[in-house]
């Protein structure tokens, strides 16, 4: 009696973490799961410094691929970062969708086929900020940890 | 981020959404390139550093963390989750509702029915009650007339009208009168509707000449038509919009009228074409004449300031001739309510009656629902099981009702644009300007909010019912179709009941309307309308002075009786129930009490015999009857009862304005002006004595059919008099039918919501004692193979449907006593509390429930136990 069920309609939540199940016969599994972002033994990275990173990497480097991209950021932090493509790909999408990089099909060094993003003037502007931003956020929390406890 | 961005990533993905949804997969294909060439990269890199492909593989898939989880959360990111869902629950709903084609198409159906005869009640009720007139401030325009409690006389004598123009500091005042003129045009003589206008006649309206002026005191003071103004109609139809046209003459009524003013096409007055001057003769105390003013307040005074005001002045003005005139005070209304007013009851009532009539739709829908949600009650169960929320359950059941109301309105505003025009066809003139009306963006905000309270209204409940469910017995019965839960019965009940409970509330009124209109129709009007019509033409007063009207319709009237077919002819200035100028007085009877009104109809030879009224005494007018000869009248029975007591009254003296009159006859009493008021005391001159004004009637009683006749008699006008315009002809069927028509109008209406809704509650009973049975059929196979006689098994359903009909019949009952009183001045005839319809619309009800209840109570006592029980 599954079969006539349309599964899209089940109303099961499938794009947040939460329960997924999918239909196997005439059985009905469930299991847990949900879209982590880095891996638990490294540092999360936040959404906002990871778009800031693939700015900056694409600044540096021009047009670069996913991969590229992933391994300059990991090798940037001393491996103290890794980027799953669950992180990497929406953000390159979201920036993507805002206007700050452009991506298109082009032949890699090993003359393969991949994506290359560079970015667009917008792209430009918009790291410029964002670096000025962060730099100021930056000295203004240090000035903060500069702090030192008065003695009366 | 600017906002820019935000609004360019949000169209973005508002388009990736719809890609989405249109089923396209180049994105995902894409993306999946992408990865999967980040991968064979990764793949080669750990290869480069010296690990076998294999361990290399499985390096490179741990760092990726999940193909496919990193697909879907680049699919979220491409459209929007939240709109997709409902994309998904749309499409699913959409999907579930195409596989079930009949119920889809009837639950469109009777949508369509309840929300279209509500946009059409809409559009009229919107156009003829609740839209403003169309003047600037038209709130401030009053009409005034002069009357007392129970008494509106429609006018105002001069007196009073010149007291109040000189003194009244609330209200510019003016006055307007309607008729009609023939314009000698290139293309022949018309006669166009026009009116007369005061000074600030256009003032009061707030109306500026679009070309031109008004009139001056100057044009005001002469005699004839010394000036004109015309529509912008009139003005683009018959004189081609010439720019220059004012200061050009124009021939109206054979005068030679000065064309000094253009007014606006928003200008419109009752049909008025064109206007002239209104000249208003100063009170001389001899022949009184009658206004009916409009005014606008003046700024700074209320409605109730003008009304002390001008009660004051007329308490000065003293009203000593007759005392029939005392006491009256002016009765000040807004000119929407004097024009309006009376029809806003009945179409109120009929727009209440389709909301009615739709809220039963819904409880019909409803039901359907229930029973449908009973049905998928496992469905919904395991949606509920594999964990899909509450809300995104009943989200999806809205889904269904959204769209089949949606549907519903669509297919409903097709109906109501048929029912308009229909509508249109059948109201008659009294209704209200209905031309024009049309279904504008009101009637369509008014439809869309429809559909959405009915989808909330019949689909919201089911839903939370079905999603309410006992899941884990939903899942657990082998039964493909549970009985649903006890609350889905219970509410199912309290549905049927409802609607029929409202059904015989509309019954009700729709009953207490159809005997009014039967007894209406059955009244005795007093003269035969079948066989006779009338034609009116109108002289022009410029050339038809003196004797002229009187020897043209003399001649006329003898032309027209040697007409092969025709019986008879008569002349008149008013005939029955037709729309003209009927002069009243009033006098004192013969012990000195007040008649304060007496309608006078001028009547020539034969006009009895022509409208087939009957004598009862004495003698009808002869051609001698003329001025110069002795003073006579004919009187009703009523007149004559009112004033002496009796009908024997012949040779007696009728008081008239200024001089006595010989009574020579005595008639039966004939209903002039309306139907349900019953006669008038009325009193008939003969027309020679009265005088031949330039605007009279003729009336033909023939043997042949009105149309076979008119061209002959339009050849004898043409003959007589080449620039006369033809006349209009009407048969008095017709006219006895506009009479009606305002009831005819109601009746049709309501009687057909009340039918439908009566309709609906049936079924509705129907199909949840059908539905019932058909659940129940394995316990009724039971009872049956254990031996309980078929016929107990009848008894039960049928015993269910008639207790769920008189439980309905009598919660309706008590609501319609209490709601018939709206009613009180919509009947005639009877009383709101008329025990016979009540009676009868009971009975009607139940009967039919009946008859409903016992088709599925014959099927369950058919019941085959073998074929029940092994069918599951």
């Amino acid at each position: 009696m599954y079969h006539n069920l349309a599964w899209d309609s089940l109303g099961v939540k499938s794009h947040a973490p939460g329960p997924y199940c999918f239909p196997i016969g005439n059985m009905v599994v469930i299991w847990v799961t949900h879209t982590g972002v880095a891996v638990a033994d490294r540092i999360d990275v936040q959404q906002g410094t990871l778009s800031l990173m693939v700015l900056r990497t694409l600044e540096v480097l021009g047009p670069l691929h996913g991969y590229g991209i992933a391994r300059r950021i990991e090798e940037t932090s001393g491996d103290r970062l890794a980027l799953n493509y669950g992180t990497l790909y929406p953000a390159l999408l979201k920036l993507e969708q805002e206007g700050f990089i452009h991506g298109e099909w082009g032949a890699s060094e090993n003359n393969r086929r991949a994506k290359f993003y560079h970015l667009t003037a917008a792209g430009q502007k918009q790291l410029a900020r964002e670096t000025r931003e962060w730099r100021e956020t930056a000295q203004l929390i240090e000035s903060f940890f500069a702090l030192r406890p008065e003695r009366a | 981020m600017s906002a820019l961005r935000g609004v360019r990533a949000f169209v973005i993905r508002l388009v990736g959404a719809g890609r989405a949804a249109l089923g396209s997969r180049r994105a995902d294909d894409d993306l999946r390139a992408e990865l999967e060439a980040h991968l064979e990269m990764d793949i080669a890199e750990h290869v480069r550093r010296g690990m076998s492909p294999d361990e290399a593989r499985r390096a490179a898939l741990i760092a990726a963390g999940g193909v496919t989880l990193a697909v879907e959360a680049v699919r979220e990111r491409r459209g929007l989750p939240q709109i997709e869902q409902w994309a998904t629950d749309l499409r699913y709903a959409m999907r579930t509702l195409r596989n079930k084609p009949a119920y889809t198409i009837a639950m469109i159906l009777t949508l369509a029915l309840g929300i279209g005869a509500n946009s059409a009640m809409f559009t009229i009720v919107n156009a003829v009650v609740f839209r403003p007139l169309p003047y600037p401030d038209a709130d401030r325009i009053v009409a005034i007339s002069l009357g007392r409690p129970g008494e509106d006389r429609h006018v105002v004598d001069d007196r009073n009208y010149f007291a109040w123009l000189e003194s009244a500091k609330s209200v510019d005042l003016a006055a307007t009168s309607y008729t009609t003129a023939v314009f000698a045009l290139p293309d022949g003589a018309v006669d166009v509707p026009g009116a007369r206008a005061t000074r600030d006649y256009f003032a009061v309206f707030g109306a500026t000449p679009i070309l031109g002026r008004t009139f001056n005191d100057d044009e005001l003071r002469q005699p004839g038509i010394p000036a004109i103004i015309l529509g912008e109609r009139l003005w683009r139809a018959s004189f081609n919009a010439d720019p220059a046209i004012v200061g050009k003459s124009a021939s109206v009524d054979g005068h030679a009228a000065t064309i000094v003013g253009v007014m606006p096409a928003w200008f419109q007055d009752r049909g008025a074409e064109w206007w002239r001057p209104y000249r208003i003769e100063p009170p001389t105390g001899r022949a009184t004449f009658f206004y009916t003013p409009i005014a606008r307040l003046r700024s700074g005074y209320t409605m109730d300031a003008a009304r002390a005001e001008l009660t004051t002045i007329t308490e000065r003005v003293r009203e000593d001739r007759i005392g029939a005139e005392q006491g009256l005070r002016p009765i000040l209304m807004t000119l929407h309510e004097r024009r309006y007013g009376n029809r806003r009851k009945p179409l109120l009532v009929l727009f209440a009656a389709v909301g009615v009539l739709l809220a039963i739709a819904c409880a019909n829908l409803a039901n359907l629902t229930l029973a449908r949600a009973a049905g998928r009650q496992r469905e919904l169960s395991l949606r509920l099981v594999l964990g899909a929320g509450r809300w995104r359950v009943v989200r999806g059941l809205l889904c269904e009702s959204v769209l089949l109301s949606l549907g519903g309105a669509l297919a409903g505003l097709l109906v109501a644009r048929g029912a308009v025009a229909y509508a249109i066809r059948l109201s008659p003139a009294s209704v209200g300007n209905m031309q024009g009306i049309h279904i504008d963006s009101a009637v369509l905000l008014f439809t869309l909010l429809m559909a959405v309270a009915t989808s909330v209204a019949f689909g919201l409940v089911p839903a939370i019912v079905a999603s309410r469910g006992d899941v884990h017995a939903a899942l657990a019965t082998s039964a493909p179709r549970s009985a649903g839960s006890a609350a889905q019965l219970v509410v199912r009940r309290l549905l049927v009941v409802a609607q029929l409970a409202t059904a015989l509330v509309l019954l009700t009124g729709a009953g207490l309307v159809a005997r009014t209109f039967w007894r209406v129709a059955a009244i005795d009007p007093g003269f035969r309308p079948s066989g006779a019509f009338l034609f009116g033409i109108r002289l022009p007063s410029s050339r038809y002075t003196e004797a002229r009207p009187d020897v043209f319709y003399r001649t006329l009237i003898e032309r027209v009786r040697g007409l092969p077919g025709v019986r008879s002819a008569a002349l008149t200035d008013g005939p029955p129930l037709a729309y003209g100028v009927r002069m009243r007085y009033g006098t004192h009877d013969v012990n000195g009490d007040t008649i304060p009104r007496i309608d006078v109809v001028a009547a020539g030879r034969d006009y009895f015999e022509t409208i087939g009224a009957t004598l009862l005494h004495g003698r009808t007018f002869t051609d001698a009857d003329r001025a110069g000869a002795l003073p006579v009248a004919v009187v009703d029975a009523a007149l004559a009862r009112r004033m002496f007591g009796t009908t024997d009254v012949l040779g007696r003296t009728l008081p008239y304005l200024d001089h006595p009159l010989r009574i020579v006859g005595v008639a039966r009493d004939v209903l002039h002006d309306d139907l349900e008021q019953g006669a008038a005391p009325t009193a008939y001159l003969p027309i020679g004595q009265s005088g031949v004004e330039t605007f009279e009637t003729v009336i033909v009683r023939a043997t042949t059919p009105a149309e076979s006749l008119e061209p002959t008699i339009i050849a004898i006008v043409r003959s007589m008099d080449p620039a006369l315009a033809p006349p209009k002809f009407d048969t008095m069927e017709h006219v006895v039918d506009q009479a009606l028509a305002p009831r005819q109008f109601t009746f049709f209406l309501l009687g057909a919501f009340a039918g439908l809704a009566a309709l609906l509650a049936v079924i509705g009973l129907y199909g949840m004692l059908a539905d019932l049975v058909l659940q129940r059929t394995r316990e009724i196979g039971i009872r049956v193979a254990l031996g309980a006689d078929p016929r107990r098994v009848t008894r039960l359903v049928l015993g269910q449907g008639v207790t769920l009909a008189v439980m309905g019949t009598a919660i309706g009952f008590g609501v319609a006593m209490f709601g018939v009183r709206v009613m009180r001045t919509m009947v005639f005839g009877t009383s709101v509390y008329d025990p016979f319809t009540f009676a009868a619309v009971a009975g009607l009800l139940i009967g039919v429930s009946v008859i409903a209840a016992w088709i599925p109570a014959r099927r369950a006592s058919r019941v085959d136990p073998v074929r029940a029980l092994r069918a599951e």
